[in-house]
């Protein structure tokens, strides 16, 4: 192996723009991931990573189709929650949030899960 | 014409390259909700930045009847979008030869494809083994050249109601060695055709997906299993588990040999992988949203 091939794999790792790798997964969410509660007004979603409200949010479908939201805001000086209102109060029954996020560095997670409403 | 560089050297400049290159970096590459962890015998099948460090293993009787243990190291930085290059190295203590250091190793890796509703990814990539890198080394007198594929499918496309299995994951991988010299001292050098894969049933993907897990450490484990192959003859099974953390993941395994030619006995390997911008803030460099 030459001094300049070690010298130019060194100087690469080195000097190299880097792709971004912090993906934001979800660690928690209220309703809980497959969890039971009363009809909730809002869905928050906790992530390892800050994520970007502008290009982050989530869909809510029940038994009744799609259950409209309101717009994807934070949880306050918490970058890392997503928070968005439920319009309306949901009736009893299986829902399911799909969330999509990008976190701050603009890698993109998704997902999906379901809660209940007794 | 070529000169053998000193190790010192050589261990210098890959200290600096480590400190030096480290930015926003993942031990495990992510396609949609799935995450696929790098594993001791199976690559993820991505391309990330990851520094493990250190992997240590122990096999009272390998393929060739001696007592061996390995520390090594491994080094992927992303150099363009999807496209890694990586280095490794390491020592080998073998009962009663003594210790040495294997061949430098390293490759070039390009991620292909990712679906993230399917879960579905896959990394096509080559290795250089660089024979003779040391002097004293106990690696080989030639190059090896490893092309290689590693492909990954998450269970998280099943309907709801086959929830449980929506955790499960396979990673597999193919690569065939071929040495660049066919023969040294009177000895053939083999072509090894090399393949396994591994199956994970992810908790971290249960908590985010199926149910939450209240307890904090659970929740971050993946138990899995590894079977990796050579030429179909030889093999390991390997159980363990591991937990991923945002910041770094461990790694515990045995190591079963499948048959009589590859060992004898219980082996054991660990590895720990770091995700060196949480380590090196300093180097942290983020990269703006344009709204």
């Amino acid at each position: 192996m030459t001094k300049l091939t070690v010298l130019s794999l060194a100087g690469c790792l080195a000097l190299c723009s880097s792709g971004a790798f912090a993906h934001a997964s979800l660690q928690s969410a209220s309703p809980p991931v497959g969890g039971t509660v009363a009809a909730p007004s809002q869905i928050s979603i906790h992530f390892s990573e800050g994520i970007e409200p502008k290009f982050s949010g989530l869909t809510l479908s029940g038994p009744h189709g799609a259950v409209p939201v309101g717009h994807t805001g934070l949880a306050p000086g918490d970058d890392k929650t997503m928070v968005v209102k439920i319009t309306g109060k949901l009736a009893p029954g299986q829902y399911t949030v799909k969330w999509h996020a990008i976190s701050t560095d603009t890698h993109r997670t998704q997902g999906h899960f379901a809660f209940t409403v007794k | 014409m070529s000169s053998r560089i000193h190790p010192a050297l050589a261990a210098t400049l890959l200290l600096a390259s480590t400190a030096l290159g480290t930015s926003q970096a993942l031990a495990h590459a992510v396609c949609g909700s799935r995450v696929f962890p790098a594993t001791l015998g199976i690559d993820d099948p991505g391309v990330s930045d990851e520094l493990a460090l250190p992997t240590l293993s122990y096999l009272p009787t390998n393929g060739d009847g001696v007592n061996e243990a390995d520390a090594s190291f491994a080094y992927t930085k992303t150099i363009l979008p999807n496209v890694g290059l990586n280095i490794s190295d390491g020592a080998t203590f073998a009962n009663p030869q003594g210790w040495g250091r294997g061949d430098l190793n390293v490759g070039l890796s390009y991620q292909f494809l990712c679906m993230p509703e399917t879960e579905f990814m896959a990394t096509i990539g080559g290795n250089v083994d660089i024979g003779k890198t040391y002097t004293n080394g106990m690696g080989n007198d030639f190059n090896t050249y490893t092309p290689q594929l590693d492909v990954g499918l998450g269970f998280g496309a099943l309907p709801t109601s086959l929830n449980l299995l929506r955790p499960f994951a396979l990673t597999g991988e193919v690569g065939y060695d071929i040495p660049d010299r066919t023969w040294t001292n009177g000895g053939q050098n083999s072509q090894n055709f090399n393949w396994g894969f591994f199956v994970q049933y992810s908790l971290p993907y249960f908590n985010a997906n199926v149910a939450e897990i209240d307890n904090p450490f659970l929740k971050h484990l993946i138990p899995l299993t590894e079977f990796t192959f050579s030429n179909i003859i030889t093999g390991t099974i390997q159980p363990g588990v591991m937990h991923l953390a945002s910041t770094y993941q461990v790694l515990l395994e045995a190591i079963l040999p499948m048959n009589g030619a590859s060992g004898h006995g219980v082996g054991v390997v660990w590895r720990v992988a770091l995700l060196p911008r949480r380590h090196v803030p300093q180097f942290h460099r983020q990269t703006p949203v344009r709204s």
